[in-house]
């Protein structure tokens, strides 16, 4: 027999997650579930939890305040009592409570079950850092090391529980959508631990290689989505996902699976591996194995694309290594003395010429060579005349030392500007060719 | 939100507003001027204006009582212009309001007001708003630390 279940008034999947006690008012209000009268209380109440909040925001100094001031205080009323209210298991309980309990308990009570969630938030995110894997993900880091700090740093629950401060770009494999404020975060730290969770089973080197490879190092693209991808890939080629790189041929193999495949089955198929995937790791947590499946499903459109494209190297990645470092073994530096005597000398010089050879004649290390650009004593057709005697390697560790600090740093001068123009200059006179290869080699440098 | 429904729904604290502007009469009298209830009605609807313009809301029966006994013993104040200044003052208070960026909380600039319109301006309203807030506004926008005690508003 089949079991009766009561049906809510209003379904709860209708309602706004984001501003869901207006979206309840709303819909209340157009059902004719709340009484003008009811209405009428309930806006009373909220005029004086304002008031409430309008003096505590001035301290009592000030009786008005600005209406964007208001508007964000209004927010956070009704994103404090819109939290309290969907933990409630139907939207008629829901409307009960708003009857008959004050507004204000209920802007209370949600306002302490907010700050716990902020408490929950920081440990997670502390836990998170603690178990932070160096992925070179620019956005990974950004919005962990400075994002997400940021967010802790400037979050109010008290007067603006609804925004989400702190510049977070770093996307999660499922988007988050109709969250805001401390349930945004909530939930966002969530998903980041359970992917987290399982990035973690490869090497560091492995999934960085990936990230090199899908070109996610400065662009923001979901590390756990190319991991995940992989592995699939890596089971659907019936090995183990012990490694997560892909040869051509596995990409033909994984072509000749997948080709003929509608969506619907595909995303069965994608499904069970993910399932596979999380067997073959002894994956428990069955957040993190729904998690897992949903994502898996979600790749099914940039599969079929790829395949219909013949770009299936895009999807599924052959891990790219780092390129080896390239050593330069600087000479010796001059000693401070001498250096002195050279800066005098030159400055004492007449003619340009006669700077830029007593430069070539007395300077063999790089470092000398920045600090003589330095030193005031070098004008920039000099600088310029200078770096037409350096050889490709001088020129690409003077590169590579130039973009040690931004031009925008705090620790650059107007001199370092000069010479850094010079340089730029220079080397935009050469092909492309020739220009290219000097930027490669000051991009793996290493300095000895 | 819709600014205009929050004050229409804050009929009540326009009632407040009218009954604490009356209630200033027993100390005003003492100087000879008093307000009647019309006159009341309508400070509350130039501060309600006041609100609107300077982009501001209240929650509470608002600054008025306040602005009228801090300038209830002003030597320039006479029962024939007094409405009118009242008028003005009340501009003028919520306008440097936001025009100081809400750095100055509601007393000190009541205080600051009360002391150059007796000083600097001789009792002049328009000189006040247009001369005296609008210097000491422009530098606190610009960043300065200005001692409101200072007398020296335009440095």
């Amino acid at each position: 027999m089949n079991k009766l279940q009561k049906q809510d008034t209003i379904p709860k999947e209708q309602l706004s997650s984001t501003h869901y006690y207006a979206s309840l008012l709303r819909e209340a209000a157009s059902r004719g579930l709340l009484s003008r009268e009811e209405q009428r209380s309930i806006r009373a109440q909220m005029m004086q939890i304002m008031e409430f909040l309008a003096t505590r925001y001035t301290a009592g100094a000030s009786t008005s305040i600005r209406v964007e001031t208001a508007q964000s205080l209004m927010a956070c009323a009704m994103y404090s009592i819109g939290h309290t209210l969907k933990r409630l298991p139907d939207t008629d309980a829901t409307l009960d409570e708003l009857r008959h309990m004050p507004l204000k308990t209920l802007f209370d009570r949600g306002q302490a079950q907010l700050r716990d969630l902020l408490a929950d938030a920081k440990e997670q995110y502390a836990a998170l850092l603690k178990n932070s894997i160096p992925l070179i993900s620019h956005t990974w880091q950004s919005t962990l090391h400075t994002g997400l700090a940021e967010f802790f740093g400037a979050y109010h629950v008290y007067d603006a529980a609804q925004d989400s401060p702190g510049l977070i770009d770093y996307p999660t494999a499922l988007p988050l959508e109709d969250a805001s404020g401390i349930e945004f975060i909530t939930r966002y730290l969530k998903r980041l631990t359970l992917e987290y969770s399982l990035i973690r089973r490869w090497p560091a080197d492995e999934v960085n290689g990936l990230i090199r490879a899908g070109g996610a190092a400065e662009a923001p693209v979901n590390v756990f989505s190319l991991v995940l991808t992989n592995a699939l890939g890596v089971i659907l080629c019936e090995c183990q996902p012990d490694t997560l790189s892909l040869t051509g041929e596995d990409r033909a193999v994984l072509r000749k699976r997948l080709k003929s495949l509608a969506a619907a089955p595909m995303r069965r198929l994608l499904r069970d591996t993910a399932n596979m995937l999380g067997r073959s790791f002894g994956i428990r947590d069955t957040s993190l194995l729904r998690y897992m499946s949903d994502a898996a499903a979600s790749l099914v459109p940039s599969i079929r694309n790829a395949l219909e494209t013949k770009t299936l190297s895009r999807v599924f990645l052959t891990v790219k290594a780092a390129a080896s470092p390239a050593f330069f073994h600087d000479a010796p530096r001059m000693d401070d003395k001498q250096f002195r005597a050279l800066v005098r000398e030159i400055a004492d010089c007449r003619y340009a010429s006669d700077r830029v050879e007593l430069v070539r004649m007395n300077v063999a290390s790089v470092a000398d060579l920045m600090d003589l650009f330095e030193a005031n004593c070098l004008t920039q057709y000099d600088k310029a005349a200078v770096l037409q005697t350096l050889g490709d390697d001088a020129l690409a560790m003077l590169l590579h030392l130039s973009r040690q600090f931004p031009p925008d740093s705090l620790h650059t001068n107007s001199a370092e500007l000069t010479w850094r123009s010079a340089l730029k200059t220079h080397i935009e006179g050469f092909d492309t060719a020739r220009r290219r290869q000097i930027c490669k080699m000051a991009r793996n440098i290493q300095y000895v | 939100m819709d600014q205009n429904n929050l004050i229409l729904s804050g009929r009540a604290l326009e009632e407040t507003a009218v009954a604490d502007i009356l209630a200033c009469n027993a100390l005003t009298a003492r100087y000879g001027i008093k307000l009647t209830e019309q006159d009341a009605k309508s400070l509350v609807q130039t501060r309600t204006q006041a609100l609107k313009e300077s982009g501001r809301i209240e929650f509470t029966g608002g600054a008025l009582a306040a602005i009228i006994t801090a300038f209830a013993d002003s030597p320039y104040l006479a029962d024939d212009t007094y409405l009118d200044t009242l008028h003005l003052l009340v501009e003028t208070f919520y306008e440097y309001k936001t025009e100081t960026l809400d750095t100055i909380d509601d007393d000190e600039l009541i205080a600051l007001m009360r002391r150059h319109f007796d000083r600097f301006c001789h009792g002049s309203a328009d000189l006040l708003r247009e001369d005296v807030l609008s210097a000491i506004s422009k530098r606190i926008r610009f960043g300065e630390d200005i001692d409101l005690e200072d007398d020296d508003f335009d440095e």
